[in-house]
């Protein structure tokens, strides 16, 4: 089974932008460090489980990128990743179907029975690609999945895709596909450093004439200091008197909640429980 | 449809809409009444769904137009294929979407499929100076933000994050112009099955996604203590998590810490047996709903936060409780 891999690496800034003067600083593209994707590291650990799972895995990583996208593959090939392809070209943010186009093409002139990626990156964090990819390929797509099996028999891909709260969907996907990955509680294991090694001379680079891309439809207007966010906008009760309301609002809506006095005759317990029962946490045996 | 420039796809849940729909509705009819444009609301809803209602509901919010989409298969990719499908012919200005699980997945095939960018988890909305959308999403770990304006050329496809916005019916009395239920099917039927669907077991979830948690302690003294809040959470079918000293104590591991050091939790119940409620701890739960102290000491401030205070020993409160439970 052909394992295609999409990584890529992202911008980690150093320093709190909060707290900084200059903004643009701490954005230059020579102050800022790079690492790679968790979320594409996961989809390495799962192609890494598949292949432990069943016989004959090839799994073949591929960036797109600068030279410093480099770094990713020679992690893949620390964690496992048997062929390595470097496409050196570079996207800017608003262009992902553009993006999504050229990996299409790259992974269907590869030849794949899997499409494995990162469910959104850790920098911009648009969560486009892996669809994108998908539906250019004209494929099924499965995303947030935490865990893959192969069914016996050559079946379809049994897949576990998380879906809030803890809670997991099971479903059933035939190959071809694309399979968008959530961090979950598998670990990526660490590259090993004799293959990391050796990655710079297995890296295939693929050099691709930039066409100029149709125009994005957006205007960037301005990068600043993320605000904390917005939290709902408090609104004080009515049935208080107007001091009260005053007090409330000049504390932010954070005023004490009105508690229930501990009253000595009632037992902990019992208290405990009669709050339970009546808040329909718990079921009244009486 | 066409004169609708603004769309709101609302998410079905069981009782009904999303609330998180609404949140977004709600802003997006702040903009429109600035703007003087019209919003159509799009939902996927069953055969048997009372559209009337719903429809009213939504005018006071402030849509002008609902149509009920009807999609088969009703997957995420369908559904997406089949707004992309309506949204090429009608050009809409922007598409609004809740930034939920399901609601991120349609809005990336609707964007994939128009062949557009997808602007997700957005935190602000407003108009420019030639009143043209502008929208505000976070990027590198939320710690910068980005503007963006339209330049009226495509149609924006926008996911805006739940939480952030009121939810507010500021159009009493509008009326809606209920349009014909669209039925879509999709021509290449989606091959993902889904199978079924795993509730989280309480003992292995994260915390993070909790919905009940019991948490313990110094107050709770000792490990063969800490048994007693393992039990009380089997009882509510709560998970279990502990402060920086159950974790030092190795009552609790690591993943299931709370506060500065550890996670930060949103669960419906907490019940937070002998913590004092230093800042580095309480930080953790700002997000709980319900929350529940006990702990001798009258004057801790976990009391200060908590819906019910219990002024005693916790260990004893949950033996006694458990023994109440067992008992019946």
């Amino acid at each position: 089974m052909k394992v295609v891999v999409l990584i890529k690496m992202t911008t980690v800034i150093r320093g709190n932008p909060n707290r900084a003067e200059n903004l643009e600083a701490i954005l230059d593209p020579g102050n800022v460090a790079l690492d790679v994707n968790s979320y594409d590291l996961a989809a390495l650990e799962e192609a890494q489980r598949l292949k432990e799972s069943i016989d004959y895995v090839h799994i073949t990583a591929v960036t797109v990128g600068p030279e410093s996208a480099v770094k990713a593959l020679q992690i893949a090939h620390g964690m496992g990743a048997d062929e390595l392809i470097w496409v050196d070209a570079q996207y800017e943010g608003g262009r992902e179907m553009e993006l999504a186009g050229l990996l299409a093409e790259v992974v269907s002139k590869q030849g794949f029975d899997l499409v494995l990626c990162g469910l959104k990156s850790d920098d911009v964090g648009t969560g486009l690609v892996g669809i994108g990819v998908a539906e250019i390929l004209g494929i099924p797509a499965v995303t947030r999945s935490v865990k893959i099996e192969i069914l016996p028999d050559g079946g379809p891909l049994q897949i576990h895709r998380h879906v809030g709260k803890g809670n997991r969907e099971v479903v059933h996907c035939p190959l071809p596909a694309v399979i968008t990955v959530e961090r979950s509680r598998r670990m990526p294991r660490y590259p090993g450093v004799a293959r990391y090694l050796a990655a710079r001379k297995k890296i295939i680079r693929y050099a691709v004439e930039q066409q100029p891309g149709t125009q994005v439809s957006l205007r960037h207007v301005e990068t600043k200091k993320a605000q904390p966010r917005p939290k709902k906008i408090f609104t004080p009760d009515d049935n208080l008197s107007a001091a009260d309301r005053m007090k409330m609002i000049m504390t932010g809506g954070m005023a004490r909640k009105k508690k229930k006095k501990a009253q000595s005759v009632v037992s902990g317990s019992e208290q405990l429980y009669n709050f339970l029962v009546k808040n329909g946490f718990l079921k009244n045996k009486a | 449809m066409e004169q609708n420039k603004l769309w709101v796809v609302a998410e079905n849940v069981d009782e009904g809409l999303r609330e998180a729909s609404f949140e977004v509705l709600t802003e997006v009819a702040r903009l429109a009444s600035r703007r003087g444009d019209q919003i159509m609301v799009l939902f996927c809803s069953a055969p048997d769904a009372d559209v009337n209602k719903i429809g009213v509901e939504l005018a006071s919010y402030g849509a002008d137009a609902l149509l009920p989409l009807e999609v088969v298969p009703n997957s995420s990719r369908c559904v997406g294929g089949a707004i992309a499908d309506l949204a090429k012919e009608c050009r809409p200005d922007a598409i609004f979407i809740a930034e939920t699980i399901w609601g991120h997945d349609v809005a990336a095939w609707v964007a994939a499929k128009l062949r557009t960018t997808l602007l997700s988890n957005c935190v602000e909305l407003g108009l420019g100076p030639d009143q043209e959308l502008t929208v505000t999403r976070h990027v590198y770990s939320d710690t910068v933000a980005v503007k963006y304006a339209s330049l009226g050329e495509q149609t924006m496809v926008i996911t805006i994050q739940p939480g952030l916005f009121n939810v507010k019916k500021a159009f009493p009395g509008k009326t809606i112009n209920l349009l014909e239920r669209h039925a879509a099917q999709a021509q290449n039927p989606d091959p993902v099955q889904v199978l079924g669907f795993i509730k989280a077991d309480p003992r292995t979830v994260d915390i993070v996604d909790a919905e009940r948690l019991v948490v313990g302690g110094k107050g709770m003294g000792t490990a063969e203590n800490y048994k007693l809040i393992h039990e009380v959470a089997e009882i509510l079918g709560a998970a279990v998590g502990g402060t920086r000293v159950a974790r030092d104590n190795g009552w609790v591991t690591l993943d299931r810490q709370i506060g500065q050091t550890g996670k930060t939790v949103a669960p419906e119940l907490l019940i937070s047996c002998g913590v004092s409620g230093a800042i580095q701890h309480t930080m953790g739960l700002k997000e709980t709903k319900c929350l529940v102290a006990i702990n001798t000491d009258k004057h801790a401030p976990i009391h200060k936060l908590a819906d019910l205070s219990i002024v005693d020993d916790a260990p004893r409160v949950l033996k006694e409780f458990i023994a109440k439970i067992k008992t019946g």
